[in-house]
Parts: C-alpha cells; structure tokens; sequence
C-alpha cells in the first residue's frame, strides 16, 4: 500500500469517526430532538459520506478481505474520541477488549 | 452476543446506561448485530460491484452504475437506522467496538462468496478479533443473564 493509499484510508477512518460522534450526539441525549436531532444526523451522514466516498476509491484496488481490516486500527482512535467528545466511561476492560480486537485486526490485515 | 430472545431480556438492562424494558424487536444489541451483518452484505455487493466497473475513476464515482453496489447502499442505509437505534442505548465505544464483528464476517464471506483466500495468520486474527469481541461482551451477557 503507497503512502497515496494510506492517507486515503486514514481521511476515510477520521471522517467517519467524526460522523458516529455525530451520531451519539443524535441519539444519546433525550433533549436532542426534531431539527436539533435531524441537524447532528445530517453531519454524521455527510462525515459517513466522505469517508464513503474514499472508500470506493480505494476498494477496486486491494482484495476486500485484506484493506477492510485495516479499517480496525481506528479503533484506539475511536476510544480516544468518545472520551473526549462524549465523556464516556473507558473500563480496564473495555480497554483490553479494543487492544485485543485492534491486535487480531493487524495479524488479519498483515496477511 | 448475548441471548436477546427471553422473557427475561424485556426487564430493565441495567448498566451504565440503562436500557428501559421493550420487545425483544427492539433490544440494540439485536440491533448491532443487524447493523453488523447488513453491513457484511453492503461491502461484499460493493466489491462485487467496484470489480466490474472501471477503476481509476473520481472517487470510484461509476461504480454507481452498478445494480450490485445500489443494493449494498440500499443494506446500508438499513444498516443505519439499526445502528441509531442501538445509540439511543448503548454506549458509543461499546457499540463500535461489538460492531469489530464486522471484521470476522466480511473475510469470512470474501472467502465463502468470492473464493477470496485466507491465510493461517489471517485465520489467527480473526480468531484473536473474535476474543476481544467476547472480553467485551461477556459482562454484557452476564448482566442480561442475571436479570
């Protein structure tokens, strides 16, 4: 994978990291509702979108079995996120459990 | 994933964010596991799809032309209204880290439904991926158990 391809997939995991913090933010808290829901769905399409959009670019490429676990490595990215944005509880556990998911990743994308 | 089909499971989840008591139909673990396999779908019609259009294009933009990869956006937009549901309950981190089921079904059905090889080591991985799924769950599993 040329470095073209790599900054690709990375725009394609952050946009769509910001796209599910948008959707947490739709559907997690009660207050959030009509326009104000429809407002934060709506930016978590359009980071769902771009990510999308890069997506297909890069699938004719590579065998689907080896670039979509690539995408696990934004998992810690993802953690890190919803700590930051959403204040949500990272357990010791829970934190083992992305470690071991992002390890199995790797050896499933290194092949 | 836990066991979503019993009486038991419509009482009150409680965890740290609870989940109030509904029909089975609506529990956002059932869910996740929609979105998991829906999304499964979705990417193995996208590859089906991107294979017989030309590459090189902006943004893979003809693969639109494609009846395969219509339907995979048709699985996907599917996939996102069960994968709202679930985050009106569960936690963001531990919705996306169940949804990694992702990475054990797509290879699995790269290899059963376009003859894709599989190596051992990508075997072990999906393997290690599948542990780390259940770390996550387990407590989760456990707590439904109990009630």
């Amino acid at each position: 994978m040329t470095l073209f391809f790599f900054l690709l997939l990375l725009i394609s995991n952050s946009s769509a990291i910001a796209g599910q913090i948008c959707f947490k933010r739709a559907m997690g808290h009660p207050d959030v509702v009509g326009w104000h829901r429809a407002g934060w769905i709506g930016a978590g399409l359009v980071g769902g979108a771009i990510g999308f959009f890069f997506w297909l670019a890069l699938l004719p490429h590579f065998p689907l079995s080896k670039i979509f676990p690539i995408e696990a490595i934004d998992r810690p990215m993802m953690a890190v996120a919803a700590l930051i944005f959403l204040r949500e509880k990272l357990t010791s556990r829970l934190m083992l459990g992305i470690a071991v998911i992002s390890v199995g990743a790797v050896l499933v994308a290194g092949t | 994933m836990p066991s979503l089909t019993s009486e038991r499971d419509r009482v009150e989840l409680k965890s740290e964010q609870s989940v109030p008591k509904m029909a089975w139909y609506l529990n956002p673990y059932l869910h996740i596991g929609l979105n998991v396999i829906l999304t499964a779908i979705a990417n193995i019609l996208f590859k089906v799809g991107s294979d017989h259009t030309p590459g090189g294009s902006l943004l893979g933009l003809a693969s639109f032309g494609s009846v395969a990869v219509c339907l995979g956006i048709g699985c996907m937009i599917a996939s996102l209204f069960a994968w709202l549901h679930a985050l009106r309950f569960v936690p963001l981190i531990i919705a996306y880290s169940l949804a990694a089921a992702t990475q054990v079904i797509i290879p699995l059905g790269c290899w059963f439904f376009l003859g894709e090889q599989i190596s051992l080591v990508r075997w072990a991985g999906i393997f290690v991926v599948t542990m780390g799924i259940i770390i996550i769950a387990r407590p989760l599993a456990r707590l439904e158990e109990r009630l």
